[in-house]
This record gives C-alpha cells, structure tokens and sequence, in this order.
C-alpha cells in the first residue's frame, strides 16, 4: 500500500473538500430535478413496471423488471447514483462541518450559536439516515405478499411460524350523500385479525391506514371483498401484505434527528431576532 | 476544437448507453418476461418461477427435477401440468391455443348448454370435463375428485380451500385491465405450465400479424368514427376503461374511444351522467348485453333503460352492436376478432365483410308472428 505523503494528503484533502462542496450539492440537486423530471414521462401509465420493487426488493427488481424495461427505468440507475453521490455529499459536508464546529466550542462562548449551527447539520444527518433506512428497506426487507384470508380459517405465513385468522369482517355500506359515487360501497372495511406465534398472539383491528404490529411483523390489507353492495361476487376475503421491515427503525431514528434539529433550528432562530435587553 | 472533442465524445457516450441498454434488455427477456402484472423468471432449466395476477409466486419445475426449497407444497407446481379445472372462458381458450384443451381439462364452472366450444361439449358428455357448480358455489368434493393439478381462476377466495387440498392455483385476472399487449401474450403466460411455448409463440405472432395488418389498412383513415363500450344496468353502470385491450385496440384501428380517460378494471362502474354525456358524441355503441340478454334491438335496448335511449348511437344515425353468445368463448381467435372490430369501424375497407362475433342491432324488433289458428 502507498504510503501517505504530503503530496498524497494534498489529493485526499483537495478529494475530500471536493466531496463535500455545497457546489457540488447544488449541480447534484440540479441533475437530479432533471433526471426526475425524465421519471414523469417514463412511469406515466407504466405503474406495473415499477410497483413490483415494493415486493420483490431493489436489487431482484433491477435485474428483471428494470433490465428488461430500460428505456423506462434508464432513469432509476440515473437516480441511485445520484442519490449516492447527495448521500456521500451530505455526509461529507456535514462531518467536515461539525468537526470544524466541535473544534470551535471551546473557543465559543455563545451555546445559542453552537446550537444554532448544530442544528442543521442534525437536520442533515437526519435525512442520511431516513435515505440509509430506504436502501435497507428495499434491500433486506422479506414480504409475503398476497396472503388471501377467508372468515374463521387459519393461513400459516409461508416461511415463517406466523398463523393468521380474520376473526370478524363487516363491511359498512356508504350512507353519506357527499359522494355520491360511492353509495351503495364499502370504502373501508372493519377487519379483525388474530396474528399468533406458538408463544404468544394479538388480536387486533386491521384497516387501509391502519396496519398491524407484530412481533417484528408488519400486515398490511392490500384489498377485499365484496365491495359493493349489489357485487357479481359475493365472495368474503381480505387479501394482506406481510412484511418484516428493518429499516422502520432508521426512518424513525431519522425523521427524530430531523425534527430534533428542525426543533432546535426555529427555537434560537426566533430568539436571534429577539432584541438584547441592553442593562439600564 | 476543445468543444468539438467533447460533443462527439458525448455523443459517442449516449449511443454506447443506448447500444448497451439494447443488448442488456434483449438479454434479460430471455430470461424474464413480464406480460402485464404475471412475470415468468426461468431461474434454471429445473426451476421457472411465475407471478400470478394477485401477485403471488409460484414455482414450475419438471416432473423428474428435484423439489423446489423453499416453497410450500401447493406453491409448486409439476410441468407439464395432466389436469387442470379452468374458472373462465378465456382460460379455456388459451388452453385450447396451447393445444392442450382435451387432454387436461378436468372441469369448469358453466353447464354443458352454455358452452360453444365443441372440445368442452364433447368433454362433457364423456364425462372427462366436470361441471363443479357456479363460480360462487363450488362443489369442492367434485374438485377434489376430479384430482387437478392446477386451478386457473379469477377468485382468490378459493385459496385458503385449494391450500388445505394440496392443489396449486392461478390467478389469471389482473386487479386493472388487461393491456392489448397483454391480452395477446397472456397465452406465454401459461404455456410454462404445459411446455407448450412454440404453440404460444406461432399464436402470438398471427395476432401480432392480424394487428400489423389493421394498422396498414386503417393508416389516416379519417374522419375517426367515435366508439363508446359499456352498459347501463338498473343501479351500475359499466364500461371498458382505456387501459383495457378494447380501449387499446379502438383507438388502434383510428377511432376515438369515448372513455380513453378512464382507468381501471375491466367492466368499470363510472357515473351515469358521463355514460350518457360521452353517449352524445358516439357514432358506435358495443353492449355487454347479446340477444339472448336482450340487446335484439336499438327498441329493445332503449325499453330496457329509457334514459339510454338519449345517446347517439341509439338514434337512427348511429350503430349498435352485440356480441354474440360465442364470443366470449372465442379467444382462442384474437386475431379474427380484431379484424372484425377493424371491418365494424371501417367498413368501407373491409367490403364484403361478414360479421361473426358480433351483430349489427335493428331499429326495433320484427314484428312477431301471431298465429291465427291458436
């Protein structure tokens, strides 16, 4: 391996700097509206190209669905690699910052400034971490999709020891006037869903906006049946999505920092403005 | 000269990518084959991996490749499939494009009478093809005598049922409408099942040609005559919105498809005032209704529902038309049904041209004959 000289430190600082400039953030911004704005044209009634990659995960969708589509998903390879690079630009540009920012607080005798300063960057660093709880979400999450439930019959979630029941399903017909496409329609059905493991079980109610918790597990309905009041089916079930998704935790931890340092950013902005008590 | 370095270099660049794109999408569809919202993954020669229309994976191995890891019993089915029980007329077409129709289909979900297709009568009567009941009231005792290997259907509530009995299934409806592209395709979709994927093949490329052919003959046809597809029912009102193969293919043949904004399943429910609203501008009417439901004429249908009888088409400059009992049971000849909704829009290309799936409605009924005798 090269040993580190001072010509070699030059290159890895001027690298460095380089990685890290907010110029460079503003011509990746710009690609990326452009690239975005090529996306428009290219998912417009093409949804079943892209919906897949919730199922399957990123890198199985890049190899089939994507590959095979490329002139509409061109974009998408565009896109992660710009993103990587506002990704490294961010962290770059935020590290660099609050090193030179920790550096200075002993010298500092303001904390309102500190703190101030801090915030942004916290800001920043929150939006790394949601991004890196996307890639993981897409790259580790395993999903049984499609689970159809019928009432009182117990489905095992293949692969795993999960047992799941629909325990009760009614579907409240629409009475409102206001929309009046929807009369005589179930908008949204009221599910309840018995999860269970052989150590333990929940019961819990199930809706579109609504998703169950379980043990790690997350069930989503997707869809049901019947879902109008005069149906050609009257068939009962609920179709679910189960997923077991790690990156849950970084959107949390992310969107925390985020509004920590968004929090701490208005605070000692509205107090700057504040006019100093001069001592009488 | 700096500048002039850089152009042809980026222009070199955007064709190598666009080359490369080329190659690399020809490369992958070997191996996956996306036909609306089913895929086909060939994995390996042991191991096809298939997406039903409700999203579920199922597993396609040969009967002497080893058991798929990873995927539970009724997840895996054995190629070629021997039985098969077939919910819709469309599946049983595609079976019958297959070739495969009078060796596998052990049962469907219609009576001996209302079937047109001769292969399914002659079943019938010999006892091979089973009727299992309505759609909605399966006999499962029958189905699990019959012993399939696979049920082709459009109800997923039968899963958890053909789960505990050990019996694969697909769903071969899709929750939005099949494209044109898909609908023709749809026969590769199922060919893995059967190995039949030349049979799949010869028939996608004569409706590809049949296309090909509407597209050369109809080129600048103008003025565009304005086509709406639907029904209104006492409280529904249905149409074809224009992401279906229908909508696709209309606007194919230079004409104008009334509902071309409206996305969705196949036989949507949109409002009554559009129904009528777009019904001011059609030249042509297609109803869901055939005679046998009552669509024997422009009367007819008006009496059935007044309000209809304010659309164009219904009046004496427009033209109506019925499908005939048949032609749900015909996809087996996409291609014969494309040049006839081709022939219905333009009929001065077509001369001579005799209607077989569909029928043109009269003005009102013939009179019917009283007998004098009685």
């Amino acid at each position: 391996m090269e040993p580190i000289t001072r010509k070699n430190s030059g290159k890895l600082v001027w690298l460095w700097r380089s990685l890290g400039s907010v110029r460079l953030a503003v011509v990746l911004l710009i690609l990326l509206v452009i690239d975005l704005s090529l996306a428009y044209f290219s998912i417009n009634g093409r949804s079943i190209i892209f919906e897949p990659m919730n199922q399957v995960g990123i890198w199985p969708w890049l190899n089939t669905y994507a590959m095979a589509n490329l002139r509409y998903t061109a974009w998408f390879f565009i896109f992660l690699v710009l993103l990587s690079a506002l990704v490294l630009n961010t962290l770059v540009c935020t590290t660099d910052r609050l090193w030179k920012l920790l550096r200075q607080r002993k010298e500092q005798k303001s904390n309102k400034r500190f703190f101030f300063a801090l915030s942004t960057h916290t800001m920043h660093l929150g939006m790394v971490v949601i991004l890196i709880g996307y890639l993981i979400s897409y790259t580790m999450s395993q999903v049984y999709p499609s689970l159809t439930l019928i009432p009182q019959k117990e489905t095992i979630v293949a692969g795993t020891n999960l047992r799941v029941k629909l325990t009760s399903m009614t579907l409240p017909i629409y009475e409102g006037k206001r929309l009046e496409t929807f009369t005589g329609m179930v908008i949204s059905p009221s599910v309840q869903l018995r999860v269970a493991t052989p150590a333990t079980e929940r019961t819990a109610s199930l809706g579109f906006n609504n998703p169950v918790y379980f043990q790690g597990y997350t069930f989503f309905l997707q869809r049901f049946s019947p879902t109008k009041n005069a149906n050609m089916s009257n068939a009962h079930y609920i179709v679910i999505d189960v997923r077991r998704d790690p990156g849950v935790l970084f959107y949390f931890v992310g969107i925390s920092f985020f509004l920590g340092g968004l929090l701490c950013y208005v605070i000692f902005w509205i107090r700057s403005r504040q006019p100093r008590r001069v001592p009488s | 000269m700096n500048r002039l370095v850089k152009t042809i270099s980026l222009i070199v660049s955007v064709t190598f990518f666009l080359v490369a794109c080329d190659d690399a999408e020809k490369t992958v569809k070997k191996a996956f084959l996306q036909i609306g919202e089913f895929t086909i993954t060939k994995v390996n020669n042991d191991l096809t991996l298939i997406r039903d229309g409700a999203g579920r994976t199922l597993a396609l191995a040969p009967r002497e490749a080893p058991t798929p890891e990873g995927y539970e019993p009724h997840m895996i089915v054995r190629t070629p499939v021997k039985k098969v029980v077939a919910y819709g007329s469309f599946d049983v077409a595609t079976l019958r494009v297959l070739g495969v129709l009078e060796e596998t289909l052990v049962g469907v979900t219609s009576p001996k009478e209302k079937w047109f297709v001769d292969d399914v009568k002659n079943g019938m009567e010999s006892g091979k093809i089973v009727y299992l009941g309505t759609s909605n009231a399966i006999d499962f005792e029958r189905l699990k005598q019959q012993q399939p290997e696979l049920v082709l259907t459009w109800d997923p509530s039968i899963i958890p049922m053909l789960n505990d009995l050990g019996i694969a299934c697909v769903i071969t409806s899709t929750p939005v409408a099949m494209c044109l592209n898909a609908r023709m395709s749809f026969v590769k979709f199922l060919a893995p099942f059967f190995e039949r994927q030349k049979e799949a093949d010869e028939f996608f490329e004569r409706v590809r040609s049949s296309l090909a052919d509407i597209k050369e003959r109809t080129a600048g046809m103008w003025p565009k005559p304005e086509v709406m597809w639907g029904d209104m029912y006492e409280k529904r009102v249905l149409v074809e919105p224009g992401n279906a193969w229908i909508g696709e293919l209309i606007v194919l043949t230079q004409s104008g498809y009334l509902f071309e904004d409206v996305y969705g399943a196949s036989c949507i429910e949109i409002s009554m005032e559009r129904f009528l609203y777009s019904g001011k501008d059609a030249d042509i009417y297609f109803t869901y209704r055939t005679p046998q439901n009552g669509a024997t004429s422009k009367a007819a249908l008006a009496k059935l529902n007044p309000l209809m009888a304010s659309i164009k088409p219904l009046g004496s400059e427009g033209k109506v038309y019925s499908p005939l009992p048949h032609y749900s049971q015909s996809g087996d000849k996409l291609d014969e049904i494309f040049t006839e909704l081709s022939a219905i829009m333009h009929p001065d290309l077509y001369p001579g041209y005799e209607l077989r799936y569909f029928q043109s409605l009269p003005e009102t009924d013939p009179p019917k004959e009283i007998n004098l005798h009685e």
